[in-house]
Order: C-alpha cells, then structure tokens, then sequence
C-alpha cells in the first residue's frame, strides 16, 4: 500500500506540492495551483 | 377619581366602534424560507503596486467582508477573493420549488387531434425526422441526451451532414476502434491510465539473504499532476472556490457573531494554509496568484456487481474547492478516479519444524477476464 503511493506521489508531484503548478483556470486566469492534502479517509486492504 | 392624563382617551383618539379588524397571518411554522446564496463578491479591484522598501515585508490583508443575505449569514474573506464561484448560483440550484413563472407561460395547443402534415406539430422537417427518430426504436433515449445531440453536435458550426454521404454506412463500432487506436498511439493524453508494478520489500529472516522484493504488478493509476490539471480546466471548475473564507451568522436580535462550519473552504485548516502560502516566497519571477487545490482522497474495497465476486480497490480523489453540495452529488462528476490498488492475498501453506514455507499469491480482482495469479516461496532457513 505504501509503496503504491510512493508511485502516485512521485517526483512531479512533489515538485507540485512545492512549487505549484500554473494551470488556466475555468474563469480564463492564470493561477498557480499548490495540491494540499486534507483528508485522506480510507481502508487499507490488510492481507 | 383622578387618573393620570396619559391613560384617559379623549374622544379624538377612541377607536370607532366597528367589527374588529383582523391581521390573517400564516403561522410562523408553515412559512418556507428558501434557501438563499451568500450576497455576491463585489467584482475586485486591480491591485496597486505598493513601492517595495528593503528590508521590510509589508503583508497587506485586504479584508473583505459581505452584506448578510436573509438568514443573516455572511462572508468574511482575510484576504480579497479574485474569483467568486456563487455568483453563478441561482435560487433553483439551492432548491427544488416549482418555477411557477415557467409553468404558467408554456402555452398548450388547443386542437391537438387534429391531423395536419408532416412537420406538425414541429417547426421543421429537421425537427420532425430527429423527433420521429426518439419516440421510436429503443426507448433508452433519454431527453438530455437528444438535447446534448442537437445543441452539441448538430447545431456545431463545423458539423456537415454531408461527411456522411462518402461513407456506405455509418459504424459506431468501426469509429470506436479508430478513437482506441488513437488513444494508445498518443501522448498528448497525459490524464490517462499508466500501469505499474509495486515492489513490496518482505524481510525473509535470514541474515545472508537479506529481503525478498515481491512485485505485485497491475497498478492502475493517474498521475496525481495530470488529475488536478484536468479538474481544474474542467466545465465545472467554475464552481471552483479558490479563497478561503469564514461564513459567520449575526444574530439579529443581539448582533453578536457566529461561526458556521459548513465547507472546506470555510474551515481554519483551509484559512491557515492559504496564510502560510500567502507568506511563503513567490516563486521566482511568478506574480501569479497562489491558490490551493485541496485535496479528499477515499478508498474502500468495492464490490462491482450484484452477483459474484468482482471487487475492486479504488482511490478516488475529490476536490474541496467545489461545495459539497456539489460534490455529493452522483452525478455531479465531480469525483475523479484516481488508482485501483491490487489486493495480495498471503495464504500460509504449511509450517514444518525444520522450515517454514510461505506462499503469497496475489490477484488483481478488478480483471474479471484476464486475472493474474502468480506464487512465490519463501524457503527460510532453520531456526
């Protein structure tokens, strides 16, 4: 389980957390974006 | 007897004798307070370029602060919003009340038996054939859909009629095998699905040997990246909120202020984070406005049919900016499917005195059709 996340928080998205992302918004303007996680609420396959 | 002036009447000011007037008024608790959004952000104004001063980190709060609507309730924002999502909703999109506006103004045919031509009842022959062609063969054709065919498709000014004449006969499976074709070949399809193998290192006991690295492959996954730029450039990234703010009740009666938790959006977790990313350094050369993207991850084993025992593991990630009236919503489309984890199961085959054998195997459950299942042993040495 921990090691597939390693694989979904990889190298691009640490760089994202960090640094943020400039991505064009719905309303036309440019914004940079930084992913904060909130909440992660889940069951973890145990076997 | 003396009375104090005050409380004698005088003839001018005794009511006239007549049937008492009275006030109909509903009772209080059948009177139906629709729900009302919070008074709209007022648009923003440019900033001014405040001259730096060396030295001296001068963080500007343009608070700003909204009228109170009809519950009283308004909108504190430490900082000044750039983009303010409810402004786009409408009294229907916070209740289900029947537009009696619409209703009344939709005007009925009087002579409905009546046999006219063809184009009748419609407006033209394109409309008579596209409503013959709902109201027969399969009965699944839902009415948004055809609406989504005559305003997305046909009435696309790039849509011609005649690309089809080159074609003998039209084929929707022939076109779909061209789209998959397409979508393999690409890379431009940077949100799609990427497979990988996890490694999951197990330490086996023995001292020389070390770890075993078991991979489990059939890891489906979205880059993380590529699912925020695609929420974000999303239709519905326009509900999107990007500035936290404090939702607060004023008491009518008293004027005193309370919070009211109801939104990510309006939680301190949200108002301190965007406080520490206002203060953190720019990016270098970047003016842009940093906003977040706030991230709900779920996961939970879902079975995928009624009979049988196809499961799944999926993640899925939704996004905080959007309300969760929104978001809670099935068919608001606002929950993106981010992973499927591949359950391992560990099956204990034996333990003997001199050695123990351990056999894992692992199914990647969400292949009904093409299940993997592979075994490894572990043969660990005598205590």
């Amino acid at each position: 389980m921990h090691e597939a996340w390693k694989l979904l928080l990889d190298a691009e998205f640490v760089h994202a957390y960090i640094h943020g992302i400039v991505i064009k918004c719905a309303d036309g303007v440019y914004r940079r974006v930084y992913p904060w996680i909130f909440t992660y609420s889940a069951d973890y396959p145990e076997k | 007897m003396d009375l104090p002036l005050s409380s004698v009447g005088t003839a001018d000011t005794l009511p006239v004798p007549e049937r008492p007037q009275r006030m109909h008024r509903l009772p209080r608790r059948f009177i139906d307070h629709l729900p009302e959004a919070a008074p709209a952000v007022a648009a923003a104004v440019s900033d001014e370029l405040i001259p730096i001063i060396p030295r001296v980190r001068l963080i500007v709060h343009d608070v700003f602060k909204t009228i109170t609507n009809a519950f009283h309730v308004l909108r504190f924002f430490p900082n000044r919003p750039s983009y303010d999502p409810e402004a786009f909703i409408s009294p229907q999109d916070l209740a289900n009340f029947p537009d009696s506006i619409q209703s009344s103004s939709t005007i009925i045919p009087e002579e409905i038996g009546s046999m006219l031509p063809p184009p009748y009842p419609y407006s033209s022959m394109s409309t008579y054939h596209l409503m013959q062609w709902v109201d027969s063969g399969s009965n699944l054709k839902s009415e948004s859909e055809v609406n989504r065919l005559v305003n997305d498709v046909i009435r696309a000014p790039d849509f011609h009629a005649e690309d089809f004449q080159s074609e003998s006969q039209f084929d929707v499976g022939r076109e779909h095998r061209k789209l998959d074709a397409a979508i393999n070949s690409s890379p431009l399809l940077k949100d799609g699905w990427h497979e990988a193998t996890v490694d999951i290192r197990i330490p086996t006991g023995d001292d020389t040997n070390g770890v075993h690295v078991f991979s489990v492959p059939g890891f489906r996954y979205r880059p993380l990246v590529e699912v925020i730029k695609a929420a974000f450039t999303d239709a519905q990234a326009r509900l999107f909120h990007f500035s936290p703010f404090r939702r607060i009740f004023v008491s009518p009666l008293t004027g005193r202020e309370t919070r009211i938790y109801d939104e990510l959006y309006t939680s301190d977790a949200w108002l301190n984070a965007q406080r520490d990313l206002q203060r953190a350094a720019n990016e270098p050369g970047c003016k842009l406005e940093k906003v977040i993207a706030a991230l709900i991850f779920w996961s939970d084993a879902t079975h995928l049919a009624s009979f049988g025992t196809a499961k799944a593991w999926p993640l899925y990630t939704f996004f905080g900016n959007l309300s969760k009236y929104v978001r809670a919503k099935p068919d608001s489309g606002a929950c993106h499917q981010t992973a499927f984890f591949p359950s391992v199961r560990f099956i204990t085959l034996g333990l003997g005195s001199r050695s123990s054998i351990i056999s894992l195997s692992f199914q990647t459950r969400y292949r009904t059709s093409s299940a993997h299942s592979t075994s490894v042993q572990i043969n660990r040495s005598p205590c």
